[in-house]
């Protein structure tokens, strides 16, 4: 899984690397006291891995690192301590502060972590935090979020977005981070209201059933999925807003492999490619202020081959995109997945 | 300062989207910087200046790391002194005092109705820049104010939306160098505290955009450009000191922020708004100066240089405020909704010290640094109401400073009322308000047997403490909170090995 560190990364630009050791000379002619020393170097490191990061069935036991590394030059960082905290419910053994040695310019410590996600728990991402002086009178924190999370029992319980409104009620609706959204009305006047069998692709999905103004799509940004079954194909009802979004998923299967798929989803807003198949295509949309958009608005049918004679245990989808959406970037939105 | 985040960050998207436009056609914009800097007296040496290890790229910038003293600093002074000050009116606690004349301009507006009952239908914002004097104006005082206030800096607007710089300036005659009180009010105030307070970091704040220039291409929003206009007849009437200049961006906003940097030499560049910019090669100049010299200086800038550079945030007039471990930085006046003087708040209006401190407490323990920001009245006078408020703010420093000043925050910012922050040596624990004959924390917080907890400002012994079931339990004073010289909020604090 990918690795999330803090904000404070070493760039490395390279033509300010270059330079970086002369202003290192000139910081320390001063006698500044100070943890970050001239371009190119943001301050301490803090990284982390967690293993398994996927957790599929809790209770689970993950093995987390923490590293923290002083790639600056400068003082010495003094008076380090580790801190790692989990979602609500998850055990990190040990508890509380763990010192560590004070660090030259150069140099890195890693700690291990035990972490017990218990039975029926859900969540993601661990804390990483660093704490340590950079001189008599000053204290610096770096963070860093640790991936590590809980699959998802299923679609509807990782529905983060709400793509669906009524015409007289849009305002909850936000699948573009511009405030429009799909119509329930003309979902229900084209057979598909809440619950509704979608066959697409010789497969059959069940569309959401949320209520219209609650969330009813998952923005792929790398959520697990459990999906037992098995068959020829892995089918997803999705559709992408400000633009076309494609990224690489994940099938895993109960015999411990896994098999990367491609996803590449059309925009809804734009004619359905060639190749494409726009099974909802709807002729409006819905725009903030209860307003409707007179422009049609697509969701694509998108299936993927699976190997014969497996048994799917797990889907991860895609990390192309975050929640909420954003005006301008891409977002891809899955409303249901089926395997048949 | 801006009307309302949400117009300033509209008008931030838009000068991205242009600049980002502009970047997409290729260096060209970039190339013509140098050729630009060469131009005009005062400018001279700009192209030895602007090299260095930054380059004009987001890439290049985004390498500067935050400086320690920015980090160490938590608490500045933020000054709103301008042509504005005389009017020094705003529908209280509703609108910006310093918005004037664009509210003034738009007849829906109850400064509208103001300007006409006061000054009448023939009067023009300008007529208000003969009356901002400065006559009264002590530099010295006023640094020696803000470090009694315990500030570790100061930013003082140099130009906001009305255009009236209070700097010397080549590119234009409205300033204050040349109008008004025909004195460099900026190089006063800095030479004022590079003399009498040498440790206060020196800042400058400087609108990119102004609502009425001539060459101002517009926004389409707050900041229309293309000249003033009578406020009752919308007869155009002249922009008062005005030179020509055919792009606002580098024969202007430009040459103004590299003045800035070149004459005053601030550790803070502190801009606002976005819009049409060329911030690129400013802020590499900014940073390559504070490098290129015998003895460098760290120094920082703010997110709102229209670019996607910053070495720190800044939320306005907010009140709920999130940990974020990017570092971020408050600002709001201590009248209760305007940065620049208004009159017609009464002294019952501002912010309490009460508030103030333990916002400043709470934004600490958070990542936050509190930009404070203070009205002086057009002579030069700071309101005795804000020097109260400072100086009640650095009396309470003078005892909690050694928890906030240089602090980290910790895992957790707060439980209940209380605000945790570590410093070297110490864990600390202050509570907004005296917490009554216990003090209860369920946080994790690193104690040890032999802990002694104390309370500052008080020469109590340590206090009596039992932990159990995860809650620590403080036993306060017998005397309560008459036990120490502080008020308002209250530092608990341990040794911590590390």
């Amino acid at each position: 899984m990918k690795i999330f560190s803090g904000s404070l990364r070493y760039r490395f630009a390279a033509a300010a690397v270059l330079t970086v050791a002369g202003v290192a000379t000139a910081g320390a002619a001063t006698g500044a006291i100070g943890g970050p020393a001239g371009p190119g170097c943001k301050g301490p490191e803090l990284t982390g891995t967690a293993s398994p990061a996927l957790i599929l069935n809790p209770p689970q036991t993950v093995s987390v690192t923490e590293t923290l590394t002083a790639n600056c030059p400068g003082p010495e960082l003094a008076h380090i301590v580790l801190y790692l905290t989990g979602p609500q419910g998850w055990t990190v053994t040990p508890p509380g502060a763990r010192e560590v040695p004070s660090l030259r310019p150069g140099k890195a410590d890693t700690l291990t972590w035990h972490v017990q996600v218990p039975a029926g728990a859900g969540g993601s991402g661990l804390t990483a935090q660093a704490i340590y002086d950079t001189g008599p009178h000053s204290t610096d924190s770096v963070r860093a979020t640790i991936a590590a999370s809980v699959a998802y029992p299923s679609v509807a319980a990782a529905y983060d977005n709400t793509g669906i409104t009524n015409d007289t009620s849009t305002g909850p609706g936000n699948i573009d981070g511009s405030g429009y959204s799909l119509s329930a009305q003309a979902l229900a006047a084209a057979g598909y209201p809440p619950g509704s069998t979608v066959t697409a692709g010789g497969l059959s999905f069940t569309w959401p059933g949320a209520a219209a103004g609650q969330p009813d799509n998952i923005v792929a940004g790398g959520q697990a999925i459990l999906a037992g079954g098995s068959g020829a194909t892995l089918g997803f009802l999705a559709t992408s807003t400000y633009g076309p979004a494609s990224g690489t998923g994940t099938v895993l299967y109960t015999d411990g492999t896994s098999q990367p798929f491609t996803l590449s989803v059309p925009d809804w807003y734009v004619s359905p490619p060639s190749g494409s198949d726009p099974v909802i295509t709807l002729p409006y949309r819905n725009a903030p202020g209860n307003a409707q958009d007179q422009h049609p608005v697509h969701v694509y049918y998108l299936g993927i081959p699976l190997t014969q004679g497996k048994t799917v245990r797990a889907v991860v989808l895609p990390d192309v995109s975050s929640s909420p959406p954003v005006a301008g970037s891409a977002a891809l939105h899955v409303f249901a997945m089926t395997i048949g | 300062m801006g009307q309302q985040m949400a117009r300033r960050l509209a008008a931030s998207d838009i000068g991205r989207r242009r600049f980002l436009a502009g970047a997409a056609l290729g260096a060209g914009g970039l190339l013509a910087y140098p050729a630009l800097s060469a131009s005009g007296g005062s400018r001279r040496g700009r192209a030895a200046a602007s090299s260095g290890p930054y380059q004009p790229t987001v890439e290049s910038l985004s390498t500067h790391p935050l400086p320690q003293w920015y980090s160490d600093a938590k608490f500045g002074i933020f000054i709103h002194w301008g042509v504005y000050s005389v009017p020094a009116w705003a529908p209280v606690g509703r609108e910006y005092a310093e918005w004037y004349w664009h509210n003034m301009d738009n007849p829906s507006d109850p400064t509208h109705q103001h300007e006409l009952s006061l000054y009448g239908a023939a009067a023009t914002y300008d007529q208000f820049i003969p009356q901002f004097t400065a006559g009264k104006f002590d530099p010295r005082a006023w640094v020696e104010l803000f470090e009694r206030a315990g500030a570790r800096y100061f930013v003082q607007v140099t130009k906001h939306h009305e255009g009236f710089a209070l700097f010397r300036t080549s590119v234009s005659r409205r300033a204050s160098v040349y109008l008004g009180p025909k004195r460099d009010l900026v190089k006063e105030l800095f030479d004022a505290a590079a003399r009498y307070t040498p440790s206060l970091k020196r800042g400058t704040y400087y609108s990119l955009p102004e609502w009425y220039n001539p060459a101002y291409p517009g926004d389409g929003g707050s900041f229309p450009g293309g000249g003033p206009k009578q406020y009752v007849t919308g007869a155009p009437i002249p922009y008062t000191g005005y030179l020509p200049v055919s792009d606002y961006v580098n024969d202007f906003q430009v040459p103004q922020l590299l003045e800035l940097i070149s004459q005053y030499d601030p550790d803070i560049l502190w801009g606002d708004i976005g819009g049409p910019n060329n911030s690129l090669p400013v802020i590499a100049d900014f940073y390559n100066h504070g490098l290129n010299r015998p003895h460098p200086k760290d120094v920082v800038v703010n997110n709102r240089m229209g670019v996607p550079v910053r070495d720190f945030t800044t939320p306005e007039y907010a009140s709920n405020f999130q940990l974020n471990p990017a570092k971020w930085e408050a600002c709001q006046g201590i009248d209760p909704f305007s940065f620049g003087y208004n009159a017609a708040t009464p002294d019952s209006a501002y912010f309490t010290a009460e508030v103030l401190i333990q916002r400043l407490v709470d934004i600490v323990s958070k990542n936050g640094n509190f930009l404070l920001d203070i009205g002086p009245r057009a002579d030069g006078t700071i309101p005795q109401v804000m020097v109260d408020r400072l100086t009640q703010i650095g009396d309470w420093l003078r005892i909690n400073g050694d928890a906030i000043y240089g602090s980290a925050y910790w895992i957790q910012p707060a439980d209940g009322n209380v605000r945790f922050t570590v410093t070297p040596g110490r864990f600390n624990m202050i509570s907004l308000g005296w917490p009554g004959d216990q003090l209860v924390i369920s946080a994790p917080v690193p104690v040890s047997a032999d802990s002694k907890i104390r309370l500052l400002g008080s020469h109590a012994p340590p206090l009596p403490w039992t932990q159990s079931n995860g809650q620590l339990v403080i036993t306060m004073p017998p005397s309560g909170e008459f036990s120490t010289r502080s008020r308002y909020a209250y530092t608990f604090t341990f040794d911590w090995d590390r």
